[in-house]
Order: C-alpha cells, then sequence, then structure tokens
C-alpha cells in the first residue's frame, strides 16, 4: 500500500517534470517566446 | 460497458489503497514538506484534463528519465512490456499507451486525488485518542491502523471508493490523449459520447449519456443514504 502510494507522489512529479524538462529539450526559448506571443497573446 | 466497469473498478481500488496511507499521513503527521505532497496531489485536480494526458503521455513514452541523467536506457513503456509481457496471453503485447492500461492509468491519476482529499478529511474528523489507547495496550503502529484506524473510517473508505469510481467513469480528456478512443480497444462510457457525436449519431449519444448519468444517481444516492445511516448511529 505504501509502494502504490509512493508510486503515485512519483507519477504527479514524474508528469510535472517530464512535461517541463520535454518543453524545455524540445523546444527553445526563443521558439516558445514566438509561438506563445504569435498564437496565444495577441489571439 | 464491460470495459469501462472494470476500468473503474480497478481505479477505485488502487485509489484506496492509495488514500489510506497518504490520507493518514497528512492528517495524523507533521513533518518537513507536508505542504509540497499535499501541493502536490492537488495537481490532478486543478490541472486541465488534456494536460494531464498529454504529460501521462510524454511521461510514458516520451520522456525515459535515463535521457535527463545522459544513460542509454529504455522508456517506462519498454519497461512495462519487458516486466509484463511474457506473462500476456498470445497475440496480446504488454504496453500502456493506447491500451487499456493506459485508461486505468489516466483514470487512477486524477480519482486518487479526490480519494485522498476524502480520507484526509475522513483522518481529521477521527479522533487518535482510540488509537493510542491501542498503542498503550501493546499494539504496534501497524497494528493499531488495521485493527483500530481502519474500522473507524471504514464509511470514509466506501465513500472515498465510491467518489473514485463514479470520478474515474466521467473521465474523459486524459483518456483521450493518453489511451486515445478506438472502438473496441479503449472505449469507455465517457469516449463513447464523443465517437458517437463524432460521427453524427445523437441518439446513440444521448442513450449512453442517460446511461452515464443513471450509474451517477444510483451512486450518489446510495452513498447519501449510507451517510445518513452512519450519520444516525453517531447521534445514538
Amino acid at each position: 500500500m505504501i509502494g502504490i502510494a509512493v508510486m503515485y507522489l512519483l507519477l504527479i512529479g514524474g508528469m510535472l517534470m517530464a512535461d517541463v524538462f520535454y518543453s524545455v529539450s524540445n523546444v527553445g526559448w526563443e521558439e516558445f517566446k514566438a509561438i506563445l506571443a504569435d498564437e496565444y497573446i495577441q489571439s | 460497458m464491460k470495459l469501462t466497469l472494470f476500468t473503474c473498478t480497478v481505479t477505485a481500488l488502487l485509489s484506496v489503497m492509495v488514500a489510506l496511507p497518504i490520507g493518514y499521513l497528512l492528517s495524523r503527521y507533521d513533518f518537513r514538506g507536508k505542504a509540497l505532497i499535499d501541493a502536490v496531489l492537488d495537481i490532478p485536480i486543478v490541472l486541465p484534463p488534456l494536460v494531464v494526458g498529454l504529460s501521462l503521455l510524454i511521461l510514458f513514452n516520451k520522456m525515459p528519465p535515463w535521457e535527463w541523467l545522459g544513460i542509454d536506457g529504455p522508456s517506462f513503456e519498454e519497461m512495462f512490456g519487458k516486466i509484463f509481457g511474457p506473462f500476456m496471453p498470445e497475440g496480446m503485447d504488454a504496453g500502456i499507451t493506447y491500451k487499456v492500461p493506459a485508461v486505468i492509468l489516466a483514470q487512477f491519476t486524477v480519482a486518487a486525488a479526490f480519494a485522498v482529499r476524502t480520507m484526509r478529511n475522513t483522518f481529521d474528523q477521527i479522533s487518535p485518542r482510540a488509537e493510542q489507547v491501542a498503542l498503550t495496550l501493546g499494539c504496534n503502529r501497524a497494528q493499531a491502523f488495521i485493527r483500530v484506524v481502519v474500522p473507524e473510517a471504514w464509511r470514509g473508505v466506501s465513500t472515498a471508493g465510491t467518489l473514485a469510481w463514479t470520478r474515474a467513469m466521467g473521465e474523459f480528456g486524459p483518456i483521450l490523449v493518453f489511451a486515445g478512443t478506438i472502438r473496441g480497444r479503449t472505449e469507455v462510457l465517457s469516449s463513447s459520447v464523443f465517437l458517437e457525436i463524432s460521427i453524427g449519431n445523437l441518439e446513440g449519444a444521448v442513450i449512453v449519456s442517460l446511461m452515464m448519468v443513471s450509474i451517477a444517481v444510483v451512486v450518489l444516492i446510495a452513498v447519501r443514504m449510507w451517510g445518513r445511516e452512519s450519520r444516525k448511529k453517531f447521534v445514538l
């Protein structure tokens, strides 16, 4: 039970980390700013 | 329908198994990092459902942790396949993404957060006196938890399980992204509604919706009645 609970916490933490790391490693900062400004902030 | 009942039941059982220790820990102990764990547990509730699905997809499929450490290793999906592959029936591969485990995982991620909240509130309302007495009478912590705390919190456990079950039934966003909506393979009731609407079969969508509404109402009434009975017993 404790093992599953720990794995659940790791799952949520891992989920967030994966999102952040994937964005950082696949989308450069300049590209990130450009997409954000062009597609979402202006619309 | 069968897949929905199966995945929701597995999700509810897993959610209760997670909610019991975490709810107890957050309710009874003060430790460093408690606020952080508390906040992390709220994340699946506050995140948009599609983002939860996308994050799971990246975590299991695209983002092996070895990559960050500079080691060449398998992804979570490949590890899962290696561990459970030999036990799978012939003709079935042990993957996660776009398969039944993805449906369960997507439902579990969100439903368990609700179950943990419910269990924490339950433990908050239970006085620690009885378990302290059990400790003075020779029980160790685990025995006091299993023999005293769990029976006292039984109605909370059933409520948490029911909530997790119904929440899992209504889950759609994470399933859409992480498990897909493949007819006959990863199709649950909520994704059936989406599939029926997408092909213009409004009647089919309405019938499935009605079925979901009926199940939700029955479960809610059952939980309310259970709660009322327990209150009566408490007053008496």
